[in-house]
């Protein structure tokens, strides 16, 4: 039973839902280009979300009923919308044409990078902390088929396991799902390769946008993405991070999207649906993680500085804010709706929506202790430390960062004539714009008081492939 | 030439990121039941003080932060996380539930500015029973003994600024440089039993500054990486008074601080000594040579790998039992063409390692101070690697192979 548990659930995540998906989203006849990616990222939301609203709707049933339920929506979807499913095929001939034009020794280095981390997840056990808990609590939702214990300032077993986070269930979903119905052994090893299933798109994806927007195959932003040793070092310890940069990236190719195909009209049917599948995809970047937020304020700040600064000479100002203001509207009430019963949880029990460590009392009750401790452990006591030794990793901990960074300037440099002549909405003008934004979000933050970044440098994770795209964009001029 | 520097390029990223992941194939040493996240020999990096623990039998443990992995164990746990913890502020006595309380290398505040600090720095209180990798069990006394111990006082001085930090030393004039190897003197350190020490060390720090202090307890005779303790100190304006507890042998070491940025003093810097009365094993009585077979023609040149060959075409199961501290490396490899020819020119150790997580079946058992049997079959055609490894209380592995036995049999066996 365990094997065809395994083979339901491998078509489930990595076949029918992104299929159904893809089917939908071409049912609407919206004008957006990377389907394909935004079926994937959305198949990784929508599977632990149903699975996790299964438990709070009927827990302690057998994993076969979850494993049921959580593919007869997308089963459900691919029959009404079948007319559209050979779309989705036909998307792998795109493969096609890729594998004609490969660079076989790129290739082969990308195939050694996923061998590798394959190799390591076989031999190799779980190393960091973050990744222990996620899979411990993931082991506790599988073996208890509820969730009601989550969030808790106390211990949840006898164990002593401690869930204070306001963190919604979606990454800890994700691998419990995978876990389910399957032996112990099958059933880690399958929860880490969804985990590092993302990795893996976000690679592929970065892939497709270089090849529909440059036409060339070009292997650069995947590779160094990858090669980034904080993102190799998440992929193999099963880190959340890669979870939160896919889907912060599909935000930032909705964003992109949507203002290259701008309609001049107020909302129409299509603006209406587009915004709804970008308050979805903000929705499940909150559902992995808090920090998914971030994704939210960045995309909405561009979009909303782009969105007024173009249409500024075309409509009034009283029109375009008609316009405006419901989209916004809509993507939030769309994004809130996706995590409200783990937002209303995580109010009960902390009196907060967002929180992490605040939460723990000891902490409160020591909090100048601590915040001497924490200070002093990252090395971040003062504002200028803060810059120094936490943000400006991205440069000089090239043990972190890799050599990206160094080559997102020299890229920055090389182009500097096209960014001031060109139009904004072209990928790489729009990726500097954002990379930009998000930066400048962060030392605002940082200097209103906000350590998260400093604190930790993975929180600067989400907009690596977007700088790595930038730099894979300029690699032909960075050689020359 | 642009190709060849983009090959390079390419090249240099993979192996540059990887490279740390290949250095940590030796540190972590190997497993077999890696698949397996919450059963507790899956976590092989904790595996000495896992099975320590279900040695000891202990059922309520308090753990300090980065105890996470102790979820997989079978102790009943309080995290320092957990809301009971507020209670132990107004009533330290409360911590007397617990059997003991482990903490690691985290120095959280709860630490070192509560009460508890009082009771794991304190001999009738607890007594230290474990301490290696940063981790430390310390299990409390419940019954309020009287223990005496030897206190000896070491002059500290400062003898470097390098790299922004400030180095201060015990034994400067024996030892005035960390980079070069000293004359061996011992004249100011106490001459102690031979045996195991529980001590524990105090002192008082004044900081300029709130500031980070490294505090490390090096073995005398070794000039690098040879750590008895490693703690972080955090430190506030001031004066500090600051407590910390180690294992350690009846041999020399000495005292390194070093303080980022700010200088610090040192003064009343004291050390007392506490004899352990467990019984530790004779370091002479380590494996039984006889039995080791070096692979015919190898290179391999180490006093820690015992090889055992099955030139049979029958399996054979080698059978041993052992006593002794630390962890033991078992390891199996088919004796096919590459194999062989890597193996004849591998020069050490670590390729030899190498080449065994990508090809060999390995496992890594914790000995303790009961007595344990191994059982390993040997397949046809192939060699076992036992490696005893060390850490700082034994710098030879500290094992006795009781009794050793090689059954030939059939793969059915």
């Amino acid at each position: 039973m365990t094997y065809i548990y395994l083979i339901i659930k491998i078509l489930n995540i990595f076949f029918i839902a992104p299929a159904s998906i893809y089917a939908f989203l071409c049912s609407t006849q919206i004008k957006i280009r990377y389907n394909i990616i935004y079926s994937y990222v959305f198949a990784f939301g929508l599977i632990p979300w149903f699975y996790i609203l299964l438990l709070r709707v009927f827990p302690y049933q057998h994993s076969g009923f979850y494993i049921l339920l959580t593919i007869i929506p997308f089963v459900s979807l691919l029959v009404l919308k079948a007319k559209f499913f050979r779309f989705f095929l036909n998307e792998f001939c795109m493969l096609k044409s890729i594998a004609k034009k490969i660079n076989k020794f790129s290739f082969f280095c990308f195939l050694f990078m996923i061998f590798f981390i394959m190799l390591w997840f076989l031999k190799k056990p779980l190393l960091g902390n973050d990744p222990l808990q996620y899979f411990y609590l993931s082991n506790l939702i599988d073996n208890l088929k509820e969730i009601s214990f989550y969030p808790s300032t106390t211990a949840v077993d006898e164990r002593g396991f401690v869930v204070p986070w306001s963190h919604p269930l979606g990454y800890p979903g994700l691998l419990a799902w995978g876990r389910l119905g399957l032996s112990k052994d099958i059933g880690l090893f399958f929860a880490k390769i969804c985990s590092f299933s993302m990795t893996f798109f976000l690679a592929l994806a970065l892939i497709i946008v270089l090849y529909k927007e440059t036409t060339r195959f070009n292997f650069w932003a995947s590779l160094l993405l990858l090669t980034t040793p904080l993102c190799l070092s998440g992929a193999l310890e099963c880190h959340i991070d890669s979870s939160r940069m896919l889907l912060f990236f599909a935000s930032f190719l909705l964003v992109y999207e949507y203002l290259k195909n701008v309609s001049e009209k107020i909302i129409f049917q299509k603006d209406v649906i587009y915004f709804l599948i970008l308050g979805t995809s903000f929705g499940f970047s909150w559902f992995y993680h808090s920090s998914g937020i971030l994704t939210y304020v960045i995309c909405m700040g561009v979009f909303s500085i782009i969105f007024l600064l173009n249409q500024r000479k075309e409509m009034s100002f009283y029109v375009m804010l008609k316009k405006y203001i419901p989209l916004i509207f809509l993507t939030t009430l769309t994004m809130v709706l996706i995590v409200c019963v783990d937002l209303y949880n995580s109010f009960k029990v902390h009196g907060k929506i967002l929180a992490d460590l605040e939460n723990i009392k000891i902490i409160n009750f020591m909090s100048d202790e601590y915040k001497m401790y924490f200070d002093l452990s990252r090395g971040i006591k003062t504002l200028c430390d803060k810059f120094v030794f936490g943000i400006f990793k991205i440069f000089t901990e090239i043990s972190i960062f890799g050599i990206v960074y160094f080559l997102f300037i020299i890229s920055l440099f090389l182009s500097i004539k096209m960014i001031k002549t060109n139009n904004i909405l072209t990928i790489y003008n729009f990726s500097i714009f954002f990379v930009f934004i998000f930066y400048l979000f962060v030392v605002f933050a940082t200097i209103a008081g906000v350590g998260t970044f400093a604190f930790n440098p993975r929180y600067l994770l989400q907009i690596h492939p977007i700088v790595c795209l930038v730099v894979a964009l300029q690699m032909k001029r960075i050689w020359r | 030439m642009i190709r060849f520097l983009k090959k390079s390029l390419i090249f240099i990223l993979i192996f540059y990121g990887i490279f740390y992941y290949i250095l940590q194939i030796d540190y972590f040493s190997f497993n077999d039941l890696r698949l397996n996240d919450f059963n507790k020999k899956d976590q092989n990096y904790f595996l000495k003080l896992f099975s320590f623990l279900e040695e000891r039998n202990y059922k309520k443990a308090f753990v300090l932060r980065d105890g996470e992995f102790l979820t997989y164990s079978n102790l009943n746990i309080q995290h320092i996380f957990d809301d009971k913890t507020i209670d132990f502020t107004n009533d330290i006595n409360k911590i007397y539930d617990f059997d003991c309380i482990i903490s690691n290398h985290y120095n959280d505040p709860i630490f070192y500015k509560t009460k508890l600090n009082d009771i794991i720095n304190q001999y009738d209180k607890s007594s230290l029973v474990f301490d290696d990798l940063g981790y430390k069990v310390f299990e409390l006394n419940k019954t309020n003994n009287t223990i005496n111990s030897e206190g000896f006082k070491f002059d500290v001085s400062e003898i470097d600024f390098l790299k922004n930090s400030y180095f201060y030393l015990t034994h400067k004039n024996e030892y005035p440089s960390l980079l070069a190897k000293p004359d061996i003197k011992y004249d100011e350190f106490p001459i102690l039993e031979d045996g195991f020490y529980d001590c524990i060390c105090d002192m008082e720090i004044i900081a300029n500054e709130d500031s980070i202090v490294l505090f490390s307890i090096l073995n005398y005779e070794s000039y690098r990486n040879n750590y008895i303790l490693k703690d972080t100190l955090y430190l506030k304006k001031g004066k500090n008074n600051i407590s910390t507890r180690f294992l350690t042998t009846s041999k020399p070491f000495r005292c390194l601080f070093s303080s980022k940025k700010h200088p610090i003093s040192i003064e009343n810097f004291k050390i007392n000594f506490y004899k352990k009365e467990n019984k530790f094993y004779d370091l002479n009585q380590i494996y039984p040579k006889t039995y080791s077979m070096l692979f015919d023609g190898g290179n391999i040149k180490s006093n820690t790998l015992i090889f055992f060959q099955n030139k049979d075409k029958n399996f054979k199961l080698i059978n041993m039992d052992l006593v002794g501290d630390g962890e033991v490396f078992l390891s199996t490899l088919n004796l096919n063409g590459i194999n062989k020819f890597l193996l004849k020119n591998s020069f050490n150790n670590f390729l030899i390692k190498i080449l065994l997580f990508f090809n060999g079946d390995s496992s890594v058992l914790s000995i303790g101070q009961k007595s344990k049997i191994i059982e390993k079959n040997i397949p046809p055609n192939s060699i076992l690697f036992l490696q005893f490894k060390k850490n700082h209380m034994n710098e030879n592995a500290n094992f006795v192979i009781q009794n050793i036995k090689i059954i030939n049999g059939s793969e059915n066996d």
